[in-house]
């Protein structure tokens, strides 16, 4: 399943002792942990191979229920050689957070903003952390599972037909 | 039109005449109103800082739109999240949930069959179109000129009844299903779609004419809110904004989905970036979609026969209430094995994305779009800084920033 094609990517990620594993064709998945992620992403950025110029996405995963916590997912491109990384990172809490990407990508400026809006995860060193979607006195973080999901509200007598 | 060099540079204008500068809301507009800003379904505002009428900032400001899509669909069953998924665009709905429908299938590990993709297809194709129309005719729009306007807006017209014909039925009535579509090509598709490609061919050739080749319009948009391949990398701007920059990406092209290894299509690139060069790689892939179009309608009626659904439980309409475990497993959905997926289709508005994530058991355990018009919308205050006010609108209506998909 390894192709030669991913080594030098992984090799640039050698001595930071992180998983990393090929995923589908030109596809790179590679799990972090928070001291080592900001490192780990900018050596993929830097890399000399295939530089991941781009960021092509950044979200967050609620895992709770399964035994786990929150996770940042970050999802990479190489314009040249199109190869792909998804590098995960498992956030101790949220309130501590994970290191902010937007001095490597400005692009995770509002990506960060949006994470930090539904699932309550702090970026450290953000230069512009507040709500984006949501307005700036909502309470709560919806897209947590233990944040329910609004039961539908009751049509007002007037309105019904 | 925007200048080299830092626009700040020398004294205030404004200050220089005794007045302090001013900042001004640009938006918002209902979504419905069919105007410059909401021509993509808009709920996005501008707040402009400026030095007379010169930007010195501004601030892009999204979120009233905001329907909570992604709760919304990580409560319901799989299937169930089609309808809102379709809502993700503007004219080019299927095209979301097309991208959608892939994700969730790849998790499963299932194909659909060949006619299902072919079909898929040539209905993307025809929503790309009618979304690139509405772009064109709101930027038209923009820079007043409405006879250009109204040509795009047949243009769009024609593309939405190519699509009707295709799905046989109107927008947002859910062709597009997991595991297939839901309806085959009606009796009489050829010829009526023959037809309507000549009509659209006509019909851009027109804009062409009265837009691309008019002297105003090139004077209103040469030069206008540019942006260089470095930024939109730096910014992960792409669609047609990032290939009038001269980046050559385009997912159908750089990671082939559906079937669009076998057709034949050109990906066009711009040099200057600026919103000319925009404006003719819109135009352009509006051809290279009829093109498309014609190679699908072609493979439909040669080759492509068969089944356009998969059969399978949970993934196949049940067409008869006499199998009551077949019709439970039809409501309950398909299931989907644990993993995650992400994955990118080229959308009209830029790289749509889903990233989907499943325990194996009932509900999604996350289901994220990446939408392209957020970070088109993010981009926007380092393409407009020190351009004039008139430039901020048709910037806006060229990155055809979709609402229901910058909000969700």
């Amino acid at each position: 399943m390894t192709d030669s094609r991913d080594r030098p990517t992984a090799d640039a990620l050698a001595d930071l002792e992180i998983q990393v594993a090929p995923g589908h064709a030109q596809e790179l998945r590679i799990v972090a942990d928070d001291a080592r992620a900001y490192e780990a992403l900018k050596r993929l950025r830097d890399d000399p191979e295939a530089p991941m110029q781009r960021l092509v996405d950044l979200t967050a995963v609620d895992r709770s229920g399964a035994g786990e916590g929150f996770e940042v997912v970050y999802r990479l491109h190489s314009p040249g050689t199109n190869r792909v990384a998804i590098l995960r990172v498992p956030v101790a809490s949220a309130e501590a957070g994970v290191d902010s990407v937007v001095w490597l990508w400005p692009a995770a400026n509002w990506l960060e903003r949006e994470v930090f809006d539904l699932f309550g995860i702090r970026f450290r060193t953000h230069p512009d952390l507040r709500r984006i979607l949501l307005e700036p006195d909502f309470e709560g973080a919806p897209l947590r599972k233990d944040y329910p999901r609004q039961p539908d509200l009751p049509v007002p007598p007037e309105d019904r037909t | 039109m925007s200048e080299s060099g830092d626009p700040l540079r020398g004294a205030s204008l404004s200050r220089s005449l005794g007045f302090s500068e001013a900042i001004v809301e640009v938006g918002m507009t209902h979504p419905s109103v069919r105007r410059v800003l909401s021509s993509s379904g808009g709920s996005i505002g501008f707040l402009v800082s400026l030095d007379d009428e010169r930007i010195v900032d501004l601030e892009v400001e999204i979120g009233l739109g905001h329907r909570g899509f992604e709760k919304q669909v990580e409560s319901l069953p799989w299937h169930r999240a089609l309808p809102y998924v379709s809502r993700l665009g503007f004219a080019g709905g299927l095209l979301a949930e097309v991208g959608f429908c892939l994700a969730v299938e790849s998790l499963a590990a299932v194909s659909v069959p060949e006619r299902a993709i072919w079909l898929r297809m040539l209905g993307c194709e025809a929503a790309r179109m009618a979304d690139h129309f509405a772009r064109l005719s709101a930027v038209a729009c923009a820079i007043g000129l409405p006879v250009a306007e109204s040509t795009a807006q047949r243009g769009e017209v024609l593309a939405a009844r190519l699509l009707e014909r295709i799905t046989r039925r109107g927008p947002l009535d859910g062709w597009v299903r997991l595991g297939g579509v839901a309806t085959d090509l009606p009796e009489g598709f050829d010829e009526a779609a023959i037809e309507l490609c000549k009509t659209l061919e006509a019909v851009l050739a027109r804009f062409e004419k009265v837009a691309v080749d008019n002297p105003s319009a090139q004077w209103r948009l040469r030069g206008l809110a540019p942006l260089s391949i470095e930024a939109c990398l730096a910014w992960s701007v792409t669609g047609p904004t990032a290939r009038a920059a001269g980046a050559p990406m385009d997912v159908r092209r750089d990671a082939p989905y559906l079937a669009y290894q076998d057709v034949a299509f050109d990906v066009p690139t711009g040099g200057n970036g600026d919103g000319f060069d925009r404006l003719l790689v819109v135009v352009e892939e509006i051809r290279q979609s009829l093109r498309i179009v014609g190679q699908c309608r072609e493979r439909l009626a040669s080759r492509a026969h068969g089944a356009i659904r998969m059969d399978a439980p949970g993934w196949s309409t049940c067409e008869s209430d006499d199998d009551p475990d077949r019709a439970a497993r039809w409501i309950d959905g398909p299931s989907i094995p644990a993993g995650e997926v992400a994955l990118s289709i080229e959308s009209s508005t830029g790289e749509l994305g889903f990233f989907v994530v499943s325990d194996g058991e009932g509900l999604p355990r996350r289901i994220h779009c990446r939408a392209p018009s957020l970070l088109h919308a993010q981009a926007m205050p380092s393409m407009l800084r020190g351009a004039h006010l008139d430039d901020l609108l048709p910037t806006a209506a060229l990155l055809h920033l979709v609402s229901g998909e910058c909000d969700r």
